[in-house]
């Protein structure tokens, strides 16, 4: 099979998951995630030589590099459109307060933002795109025991916010100073978001 | 007991089962994307990725994103920001219907093609958060030979200021005086601007021109402010001819909400036919100029409508504009 050909049918397999991957990340309009998955392919096009037998961690690795470039460009730009209100806002219904919300799923979401970034992109990977410790390795640039230590970690900090929030949820409810004691936890997570950066 | 990773996983807000991303065959967008891809191994790509102002990179489409590579955005330095232009109604204004007419009629008279490549002086707010939303003006000349080899050079100038350095429009191009020379980019042959969007030649009639645009900036076929987006990113790629300014009128004249706004003296000196847009609820106003004789557009200027405190926004001041040269 020539590079193109392979190059072809790692388009045609993952397509959706790049675009999907880059959807998870944009919190953009559609068009937004389409024009980063079209700069992704074509940036793998140009590396097509590169490509590995098994693409798509490989494909993540491309498009980890144009989503910060495109975050970069437009981010600012974006933040202050949203801003003004000349975007639709999408992150509607994204988070809620607790873990006894409606959609239960949601205040992981929480629990996750409060992780630093690196943090946070390991535990995507692992379970949003459903990469082994090698394939983590690949996309992150580092070795298989490096990966699997940083994701080590990024879950040890995720169980911590989570049971943070749960904290903080008994306390919003059973006592009339939950304020003060919410400010502690929130000095926690910030103190747990300081160690993800660290 | 659930372990913190399957909780995530639950959480995953992008489904592959349901949803626009979810699994399925190539839709025709990205079936398109796929043959265009080839095309892109015409000449040896040098590129760099120059991220010249953020309004640009908003604009910014498919292949622009793909091929404009590596290399290092101009900083920003800080310069005064721009002031609002000023339109003043009087009775001496021209429609758009009349700019349309006198436009259709330039054109019915000399068809000429668009000329690929572009002139025009820019500026962006830097929106970082806290500082004073500043960046430095700048204008950019891009031109392309018949061999498909071309250069794009940008240097930095403020068009309220006569002794700033502009760029000599020559061969080869030059800044004169002392402007800094922002980027200044070399494409060998064959090149010709297929690292940039609407790289395929605009076609004739507004209605065919505007499903140009939504090629590659989508909304510019239902949205008018996209629309607007649009004509200002194709004007970065293009020059148009008579043909294509008519239908570029036309399409601004079938926005509705686009109300005369008056006579107004651009940043370089220009009288032109201002026509303002406000999109509800955007918080921005689009204000643009067009030459009344031959619906030339002069400038697309854009001013925010709300205080912002965080960025240091009042409402009216400048946001962006953009004023072709030529």
């Amino acid at each position: 099979m020539s590079t193109d050909d392979a190059f072809d049918d790692a388009y045609r397999e993952h397509y959706w998951a790049v675009s999907r991957f880059v959807a998870r990340r944009l919190d953009g309009q559609a068009w937004e995630v389409e024009e980063v998955v079209a700069e992704v392919f074509s940036v793998a096009w140009r590396r097509r030589v590169e490509l590995p037998e098994s693409p798509l961690p490989w494909l993540y690795g491309v498009a980890r590099h144009c989503l910060a470039n495109a975050v970069r460009g437009k981010g600012r730009y974006r933040r202050l459109l949203a801003k003004l209100g000349h975007h639709e806002v999408t992150r509607d219904g994204r988070t809620v307060a607790s873990p006894d919300a409606e959609r239960p799923g949601s205040w992981v979401l929480e629990a996750l933002s409060r992780l630093a970034e690196a943090d946070q992109e390991v535990l995507r990977l692992t379970t949003w795109e459903e990469l082994t410790v090698e394939e983590l390795g690949t996309v992150l640039g580092c070795g298989r025991s490096a990966a699997a230590m940083r994701l080590h970690r990024a879950r040890r900090r995720l169980r911590e916010q989570i049971e943070t929030l749960r904290r903080d949820d008994r306390v919003s409810v059973g006592c009339t100073s939950g304020k003060g004691d919410k400010a502690h936890s929130a000095d926690r997570a910030d103190e747990a978001h300081k160690d993800g950066h660290a | 007991m659930t372990d913190e990773l399957d909780l995530l996983r639950e959480a995953d807000p992008v489904s592959a089962d349901t949803g626009p991303w979810r699994d399925r065959p190539l839709d025709a967008r990205a079936e398109l994307l796929l043959r265009r891809l080839p095309s892109q191994d015409r000449g040896h790509r040098i590129v760099r990725r120059v991220i010249w102002s953020l309004e640009a990179a908003a604009a910014a489409t498919i292949l622009a994103l793909a091929l404009t590579v590596s290399g290092t955005p101009s900083s920003a330095v800080a310069a005064s920001r721009p002031v609002p232009l000023v339109a003043h109604a009087s009775r001496a204004d021209v429609s758009l219907a009349e700019i349309v007419r006198r436009a259709r009629t330039a054109a019915e008279k000399s068809p000429g093609k668009s000329e690929r490549g572009s002139h025009f002086q820019s500026w962006a707010l830097s929106m970082t958060s806290g500082e004073d939303p500043v960046t430095l003006p700048r204008e950019s000349l891009t031109r392309w030979n018949a061999d498909g080899s071309g250069f794009s050079l940008e240097v930095a100038t403020d068009p309220r200021h006569p002794d700033h350095p502009v760029i000599a429009d020559g061969t080869p191009p030059r800044a004169v005086h002392d402007g800094k020379v922002l980027s200044d980019k070399k494409y060998p042959a064959g090149i010709n601007g297929a690292d940039e969007s609407y790289f395929e030649d605009p076609p004739a009639g507004a209605s065919a021109l505007r499903a140009y645009l939504a090629v590659w900036s989508p909304g510019a076929d239902d949205d008018p402010a996209d629309l607007i987006s649009a004509i200002e990113s194709f004007l970065a790629v293009w020059t148009p001819g008579p043909r294509q300014r008519a239908d570029i009128v036309t399409l601004l004249s079938r926005i509705e909400g686009l109300r005369p706004a008056g006579k107004v003296t651009d940043r370089l000196g220009r009288e032109g036919q201002a026509f303002r847009f406000t999109p509800a609820p955007s918080g921005m106003r689009y204000l643009i100029v067009l030459d009344p004789d031959d619906g030339s557009v002069l400038d697309v200027e854009e001013t925010v409508t709300r205080d912002d405190p965080e960025y240091k926004l009042k409402a009216g001041d400048v946001m962006s504009y953009k004023a072709w040269v030529s």
